[in-house]
Formats: C-alpha cells, structure tokens, sequence
C-alpha cells in the first residue's frame, strides 16, 4: 500500500504571516514496534494538492490555498506500507515554535483510514494525547516518545 | 447583491431530487437522513461546473507591487484560478487569467493604507472540528463545511422561502421567477438549525432567519420559536420590513417569540435611492418602537447610486436610535455577467466607503475610527483563557468587513468610541494578559492587572455627556470582560450606535482566502453548511441547486396553501404613506421629502419594479 506524506516548508506575510517548517517521517506499527519507512522523494505537484489539504488542513490548519501566498516548497514522500498501522510523525516549526504532530491511519482490505490526527488548535496534554494514539496504533507510550 | 445575466443553464442535477410534499411531514431526524443522503450528489462536479487552471500566476506589469497570490475563479465558467494582489497608485487590486475567457482586474481595496492598517489584525480561529463534508475538491467547491474552513459559524442563515411580494429588476431569486416554491418545513428547518448547533469547537449561537421574504410565511413566528428552542442566543429576521409597517401585531408576535432584532433593507433617505421600502420604512420603525423590537438598517451601497448618502444614512439611524440598533452597510457585490466598464461605474469597497462618511459627517466620523471584523479577537481571547472554554470569536478576513460604535451629544455631534477609548491599546492589554496566562499566571492576577489598567485607556474628558462618569463606562466594560455578561452588552448597545460594513465578494473580486475564514453561513436543505460567498457566488452550484432539489412546484405550492403565486404581489399606495404624519417625522432633518412631487415618487417606485395604486 502507498502512503503519501509531505515534507515543507512556508512563508508568506498575507493574509496572516504564516512561516511553517515541516518534516514528516512516516512508520509502521509491527509488532508493538515503530519501523520507518523508507520513502521515494519527488516534487509537489498540482495533483498533490487535495493531499496536501487533507494532511494539513486540520492538523496544522494549513492549506494549499493559504502556501499559495507566498513562497512554498514541498517534497512528497511516497512510502510503500506493508502492515496495517501507519504512524506519521510531523515535526513542525511554526514560526520558530517546535511541535510534534501525529496522524494514525489504519489499512484494510486496501482501504487507508485517517483514524487520529492532533490538531494544532487544540492540542491537549501530551499525557492524554500519547494514551488515544498509543492504543489506537498498537505501540506503547515509551515507544511513540523514542520518534 | 446584484446579479447581472444568470451564466448557465441549470445543470441536471439541479433537477427536484425528491418530491417535497411527501416528506415535508417528516420527523426532523428523518428528513436529516433522507437530506444526507442527497447532499453528496448535490456537489460541485469537477470538470462540469469548474475546471482548474492553476499552473501559472499572473504577471506584475510597471508600475505594480507584489502583496500576495491567492486562488480566484474565473467569472464567466468558474474555473479556479491563480490570482495576483497588487498595490498600485495606492489601492490594491486583484488580476487572474482565464486560458478560456482571458484576462479579469478588479479593485480589491480602494485604499492600500486601509489594507495594511486592516491586516496587522487578521487572527485566524480554530477552524471546524466537526466538518460535515468529506475532503474531495479543492476550495471553494468542497463547501459544506469542510476540514479546511478556518472560522466557526458567527451567525447562521436559515432561508425560510424565495417568495417575495417585491419584483425588483435585478432579482432573479424569488419562486416566480425561480420556476418554483423553496419553502422548508417546520420540521425541516428544525434539522437545519440542529445541524449548525453540533458545530464544535463552537457551536452557531446567532441565526438570521431570511429569504426571499421571510416574513411571507405566516408561520414565521414559529420558526423564531423553534430557533430559540433549538438553542439560539440571537435570532434576527432579514426582511424588507413592508409587512411589519401593516401589522403592528406582527412585531409584537416577533418579539414575544424571541426575536432580538430586524435586519431591514435601507439603501438611503429618499425615494431615489431608496425605492425599495422608502415610503414604508417610517411605519415599519413605528410600529417596531411600539413592540419594542431593535432594527438594524441595512443599505448596500453602489457608486453612483447611493454612495453620497451614506453619512445621511447614519443621521437618520441616529434620530432613531431609540430603536435603530445599527447600520451595516454593505458594498456593492456585483455576481453575474457584467461588463469592466459597468462594474467600474458601481464599484466601491470598504475603504472608499469609510471616506464618504468622512466627508459627508465633516470628519466626525474617520477612517481610522474603523476596524476590521477580527480587531475584536483578543477580547475573545482574554475570555477564553479567563474560563477555559473556547468562545465565539469574529476571526473573518481582514477585508471582509469593519465596524465602529458611535455616541452622540445632545448637540447632534458624533463620537466613535475611538476618541475616548484607546482601542488598539486595550486589545493589546487583553493579548498580553491572555498570553501571560497560557504561560501559567494566574487568571485572577490577570483579572486584577486588566481591572487596573482599563482607565489608562479611557480617556473620559473626550467621552459623550452619558459617559463623562467614567465609573459608569468601565463598568460596561468589566461586566463584558470579566462576568462575560452578555445583557451588558446589549446595555452598551442601547446607548450607541453600531456602525458596521460587510463586504461580500463576487466573482471578480474573489479571494479563496476570504471564504475560508468566512464566518456568515448558510445552512442549506441538504444539511450543508455553506459560506454566505460560495452560496450566493455560485448560486447555481450551490443555493439553486440545493434549494430546487428541496423545492415544490409552483402548482403543489398553490394545492397545498390554497394561494396563488402571480397574486402575491406588492401594490404600494404612496399617496396614502407620503399623507401620513409618521413619513414626514421619519425624514424630517435629514432628507426634503416632502417636496418632491408625488409623479417623481411613483415613477421611483415603478422603475424598480413595484407597481402602485394611483
């Protein structure tokens, strides 16, 4: 199965300034363990840009027509996946501020399935938030911290 | 709005999806089901009704300064499109090209100080935890409300009918012209409100209850009940207001359902400007006093019709501020097929209006008495980290909309807040303070610190005679801030006036950016949430096209009422309105009315559209 993830970074001044780093690594859950994946790199395209919006659009509150404003460079990750537990761990920078997200997506009968994601504007205690992503990828907590 | 030719034939899909007699009945829940299960085929269809176009961005020509690129669409087959925002001669513009129908510029801002002063405010909110749309097109063509929108529903609107007993020439909404009846059931509409009250992180606590005319249904005062019931603060009725200037009952039937206030049509102060309700809206305001129901007067406001008078406009909410609650006047939105040269000629946006009140209240009233919609954020902000809880916040797009409040001396002289309140440094007092608490310090400590420092920002020597106790002042501010009272904000809006302007886009003005943090929405038949720009920009992918699949045919209407449509139409009788005393009251100080002979009214009237009895 292929998953996609986006690795970026932003600036633009309008309508709000926006100055967003972001690198994305991108796991599977086998066995109680996280194994990364190894990915193909190439350029964003214009194709890439419903992805884009459906990754970032409310974890980071980011989209294709908010980078549109400024500068804007993105590589796509395309990551071959064989287990059926993905871990996307994305490391942003927003405006110098460092957070660390996570996207859970399930796989079955080939079908992927957003199952968790953080979001930015309401990002609760890490506490709570490492127990919901713990079960629902099937790793344990020490195991998500060691990303 | 105004709405030039109407571009395309209705699609296929714009056909009645169900038959609206056999399931107007339904309990709320189901009709909510049957709803969900059309919404998906009710989209936007690429390829269809948009193509994209976004491979390449305009060029900047001499002369021209880069602000920023955004996505637009193209007027005429609405395909999406790369735009460009740029400064030149001092306004800024937006330019995009079609590869189909060429080039489109349009003035974006009239004043490129305004649009820096504007944009340093701009806070984006906390976007739509509880979208009801999947992602599968790009914006604005997924609205529903979708993973993208970045602001929560400020208010709501519910249209309860297109008819209307008005045919004004530029209108091309209501049923008979439609081709057929959007009236949702009591039922139906009470599934509509429930969907926009599930919205987290902040559910819709304000609804407009529009058209059409909403006041056609005679069961209007029901629907008012119901959005109380269904948990709305603030419920308004968007109306013409020609009915409530007949039936004084009415607007005591209103009020006692829960209505707060009448959002009513006012383009100006003569029957030139204003032929759409001039010579009722002085019965209307007498019989709201009576019910003792607010009015806030609505113009939209166009070049070379009524922009002159726009300063008169706030006069006469002024003289009647014992019910006028405000004035929200709105720029010209010019949808559908219209030429440059004729869009030049009505063109006018926030800025250019905010210095025709300048001038025409000889500098009372300035430009930088204005803010933008999100300049009142930080006080959301302050509350928020005060209780903990998410809060309403106005986090719009800068150049979507301003607003000031504006007092009054006995000797008629005008005074927004903005003389004796230091706004700019109050909202940075609460970010701060709001800020300090995100980072651990206590909220009571931040309580206190606010409490001590309100009078550095009051400067009461400047203040209206009501206010020269500044005790009295501060305390509207305490109970707002601190005890989040929101009777005192309706105290605070009682002793002025609410002065605002709404810009809403089109097709060439279109800004993507602008409609994903708008904060105006329509619930539609089919359970979408929509933006009141994608709704009303591209009626015929979105308002039409859901409305029709909801919709009567005109005959199962005139069965089921008993009515006739071609019969609802409005005859005015002016010589009986311009006779009565309350006209004369209405006008007098602020427009000669009384001079202008009683052919020059009827012609008025019959050149937009609404016969009269002669």
């Amino acid at each position: 199965m292929r998953i996609k993830a986006f690795s970026f970074e932003a600036k633009a001044s309008e309508p709000r300034p926006i100055d967003v780093k972001v690198e994305t690594r991108v796991y599977e859950a086998r066995r109680g363990r996280a194994v990364r994946l190894s990915c193909a790199e190439r350029p964003f395209s214009l194709d890439d840009a419903l992805d884009f919006d459906l990754e970032f659009s409310d974890t980071l509150q980011l989209t294709y027509a908010d980078v549109i404003h400024g500068s804007f460079s993105c590589r796509v990750l395309d990551c071959e996946a064989g287990g059926d537990t993905i871990i996307k761990v994305l490391d942003a920078q927003l405006s110098g501020r460092r957070v660390r997200l996570f996207i859970v997506l399930t796989v079955e009968e080939g079908d992927v399935r957003r199952v968790y994601a953080d979001r930015i504007t309401g990002l609760g205690e890490w506490r709570e938030r490492a127990t919901k992503i713990s079960r629902l990828a099937s790793l344990p907590p020490s195991e998500l911290e060691a990303l | 709005m105004l709405s030039g030719d109407h571009m395309r034939p209705p699609a296929v899909e714009e056909a009645r999806a169900i038959k609206y007699p056999e399931v107007r009945d339904l309990p709320p829940e189901e009709i909510g089901r049957l709803a969900r299960s059309i919404a998906p085929r009710l989209m936007p269809k690429p390829g269809v009704d948009y193509k994209l176009y976004l491979g390449s961005r305009p060029e900047l020509r001499e002369g021209e300064r880069l602000l920023s690129y955004t996505l637009s669409v193209c007027p005429q087959c609405y395909s999406l499109l790369v735009a460009v925002i740029f400064e030149r001669d001092g306004k800024v513009y937006e330019r995009k090209v079609c590869p189909e129908h060429g080039e489109f510029e349009e003035l974006y801002f009239g004043d490129y100080a305004t649009y820096e002063r504007f944009r340093k405010w701009q806070r984006d909110g906390k976007g739509v935890w509880t979208p009801n749309v999947k992602l599968e097109a790009l914006c604005p063509y997924n609205c529903g409300l979708c993973p993208r929108h970045k602001s929560h529903t400020a208010l709501l609107n519910l249209v309860a009918t297109n008819r209307c007993s008005l045919r004004c020439w530029y209108c091309f909404f209501y049923a008979a012209k439609a081709g057929y009846v959007y009236e949702p059931s009591l039922n139906h509409i009470r599934f509509m409100l429930r969907e926009a009250r599930r919205m987290l992180p902040y559910p819709a606590v304000a609804v407009q209850i529009t058209g059409g005319e909403p006041l056609m249904r005679d069961d209007i005062v029901d629907i008012v009940r119901i959005a109380k019931e269904e948990g709305y603060k603030h419920v308004q009725v968007n109306t013409e207001g020609i009915r409530l200037a007949f039936d004084p009952e009415l607007a005591v039937k209103l009020r006692e359902a829960g209505t707060n206030v009448i959002y009513m049509s006012f383009d100006g102060v003569t029957p030139f400007t204003n032929p759409k309700n001039h010579w009722e809206v002085p019965y209307t305001l007498e019989n709201l006093r009576r019910a003792r129901l607010g009015v806030v007067l609505v113009p939209t406001v166009i070049r070379g019709y009524n922009l002159h008078e726009v300063g008169a406009i706030i006069r006469f909410g002024v003289k009647h501020a014992d019910i006028v609650r405000g004035v929200n006047m709105q720029p010209v939105s010019i949808v559908g097929r219209v030429p440059r040269k004729e869009r030049e000629k009505m063109r006018v946006t926030i800025p250019d209006v905010l210095l025709e009140i300048e001038k025409q209240t000889d500098g009372q009233i300035r430009r930088e008495d204005w803010y933008p919609v999100p300049s009142v954020v930080p006080v959301s902000r302050f509350i928020e980290a005060i209780t903990g809880r998410p809060q309403f916040e106005l986090t719009t797009h800068f150049a979507c909309g301003a607003a000031t409040y504006i007092f009054w001396d006995d000797d008629g002289e005008l005074i927004p807040i903005t003389r004796f309140v230091d706004v700019e440094g109050l909202m940075q007092l609460l970010e701060r303070e709001a800020e300090e608490i995100r980072k651990g310090k206590s909220k009571y400590m931040a309580m206190l610190s606010v409490l001590l420092k309100l009078s550095r920002y009051v400067d009461v020597s400047k203040a209206p005679k009501k206010f020269k106790s500044k005790r009295k002042f501060l305390k509207y501010i305490y109970k707002i801030l601190v005890r989040h009272d929101y009777s005192s904000l309706g105290e605070f809006h009682y002793q002025s006036l609410f002065l605002g302007m709404m810009h809403f886009q089109d097709p060439y003005n279109y800004d993507v950016s602008r409609v994903q943090r708008c904060e105006i929405h329509y619930v539609m038949p089919d359970g979408r949430i929509v933006p009141f720009c994608t709704f009303n920009v591209f009626p015929e992918l979105y308002r039409d096209r859901a409305q029709r699949a909801f919709s009567y045919t005109i005959e199962e209407w005139e069965q089921l009422t008993g009515k006739k449509l071609s019969e609802e139409v409005y005859v005015r009788n002016i010589k009986k309105l311009i006779r009565g005393e309350p006209y004369r009251r209405a006008y007098e100080g602020i427009a000669d009315v009384l001079s202008i002979p009683y052919e020059e009214h009827v012609k008025a009237s019959k050149r937009f559209g609404i016969p009269v009895a002669e």
